[in-house]
């Protein structure tokens, strides 16, 4: 009994330090409003709502998809920033830096766990969106959310996409080489799409095989070094950077239109 | 309220607040700030409503002009003036350097051209499949160009016959030079689907 009185005024002087109390403003919680507090005072606590109906964490209406594809962008970040340690964006270097990974680097599986992770979130946003359609979740207050949702399922597949050129093998090029073609036909400003010989002034057409929506994803007519490293680009920075200010805004709605598998 | 930590402020709050005591039943009426003298009052009155908004709609325009003006040349930026690729342009030999029948792979891969003679013309072959984008390979025991990412199939004049693709392989420009050079422009096709086979560039009799 004395031990725990101890051990409790232990603890009670640890919280009452001037440290503990800058970091934690609320203090131990005891209450129902300091528990309450202690959510709402944190920048990553907050990110959760403060109170969640039972049926809310109920697996079999949620499937936990929209969280686990959260929890996997994370992995993917995680092993992403460990690869770029040793992965070189060049003609030269990026095939072999990418056979080192997994010969000469100690815990050669970690490629594989960002491959992995990387098929996985597709699957995961595909059924998290499968299960939104099926609960009838995109309904309105919700419609907004829904179409924030389908950018992000697009910036997943762009992120996919660019991820799949960077092993620089027969594989990763010629299917870069096909998918970057139909960029070449998009309407208006792909060479080979319709309507590109409409900008243009007398015989000077502007769409050419140098100036189209083609050229600009590839920095080049065929896939290259500049393919290369503009793909390395938008993968490592560019697209990570759109698809976690639109993660923000989806997380900020969820919670906005009603929180999660209940009625607003 | 903490007063006490500004001492400097002069003490016009005061006035301002309702001093906490009695509820006074009296709807509280605020009166309006002395005009301090540090702001004039001819100041304030020099610019009317019609030229604030003029100046607005000037300094808004100007903005947006600034911003699209950057915006181009970011756009702009994506596109090098200097490439490193191989020209769209190159000259190719003479005629005497193919013989009747042949199917030059010589230029396929620098240039992403095949040459082709037959018995009255010479003509230059895109590589580039019409299906989507791969590079055919030329098989000569078949006598046909064959697709190795879905199969599709090419007669030796770059006409399809088997296979997803489409319509036929592009023709590129060719040309003779003054002193017999063959001159071959990519930046310029002729696709037989179009009817532009028959286009005296796009082949060199021989």
């Amino acid at each position: 009994m004395t031990e725990q009185n101890n051990k409790q005024s232990w603890l009670q002087k640890i919280a009452e330090t001037q440290v503990w109390k800058a970091i934690f403003r609320t203090g131990i919680p005891h209450t129902r409003r300091q528990r309450m507090m202690v959510v709402l005072n944190g920048v990553f606590l907050h990110l959760h709502p403060v109170r969640l109906p039972k049926h809310a964490v109920k697996v079999k209406y949620t499937w936990c998809m929209g969280g686990l594809s959260f929890f996997i962008f994370l992995v993917l970040t995680v092993t992403g920033i460990l690869l770029m340690f040793y992965y070189r964006p060049t003609v030269e270097y990026a095939y072999g830096d990418i056979i080192d990974l997994r010969e000469q680097v100690p815990l050669g599986i970690m490629r594989e766990i960002h491959r992995w992770a990387a098929h996985l979130m597709v699957i995961t946003v595909w059924l998290h969106m499968f299960r939104v359609f099926m609960t009838g979740s995109y309904k309105p207050p919700r419609e907004f959310n829904w179409a924030v949702g389908v950018i992000l399922l697009v910036l997943t597949m762009l992120l996919s996409f660019t991820g799949y050129l960077l092993p620089w093998d027969q594989l990763a090029i010629w299917a870069i080489t096909v998918g970057s073609n139909m960029a070449g036909a998009t309407p208006g400003v792909g060479t080979s799409g319709p309507g590109s010989a409409l900008l243009a002034l007398g015989d000077v057409n502007f769409i050419t095989s140098s100036s189209d929506a083609k050229f600009a994803l590839l920095g080049g007519r065929f896939v290259g070094e500049g393919a290369l490293l503009r793909f390395y680009v938008l993968h490592c920075i560019g697209l990570p950077f759109i698809i976690m200010i639109f993660m923000i805004v989806h997380f900020w709605r969820v919670r906005k239109d009603g929180g999660i598998s209940g009625p607003t | 309220m903490d007063n006490n930590l500004l001492p400097e402020q002069p003490n016009q709050q005061a006035a301002a607040t309702p001093t906490p005591g009695p509820v006074s039943t009296q709807p509280i009426t605020r009166k309006p700030p002395e005009p301090s003298p540090a702001v004039s009052s001819n100041e304030t009155e020099s610019m009317d409503r019609r030229s604030f908004l003029k100046w607005l709609t000037v300094g808004w325009a100007a903005f947006a002009a600034i911003v699209a003006g950057y915006g181009s040349l970011t756009l702009r930026f994506m596109f090098p003036n200097v490439l490193f690729e191989p020209k769209q342009s190159f000259t190719a030999g003479r005629i005497d350097d193919y013989t009747v029948g042949e199917v030059s792979e010589r230029y396929k891969e620098k240039f992403a051209v095949w040459i082709v003679r037959d018995s009255e013309k010479l003509f230059a072959l895109s590589t580039v499949c019409t299906h989507l984008g791969c590079t055919p390979n030329w098989l000569a025991n078949e006598n046909k160009f064959k697709c190795p990412c879905h199969g599709s199939g090419f007669y030796k004049n770059g006409v399809n016959f088997e296979g997803p693709a489409p319509r036929p392989l592009e023709r590129f420009k060719i040309t003779l030079s003054d002193d017999g050079e063959i001159i071959i422009d990519k930046s310029k096709k002729f696709q037989q689907e179009k009817g532009e086979w028959n286009d005296p560039e796009s082949y060199i009799l021989a």
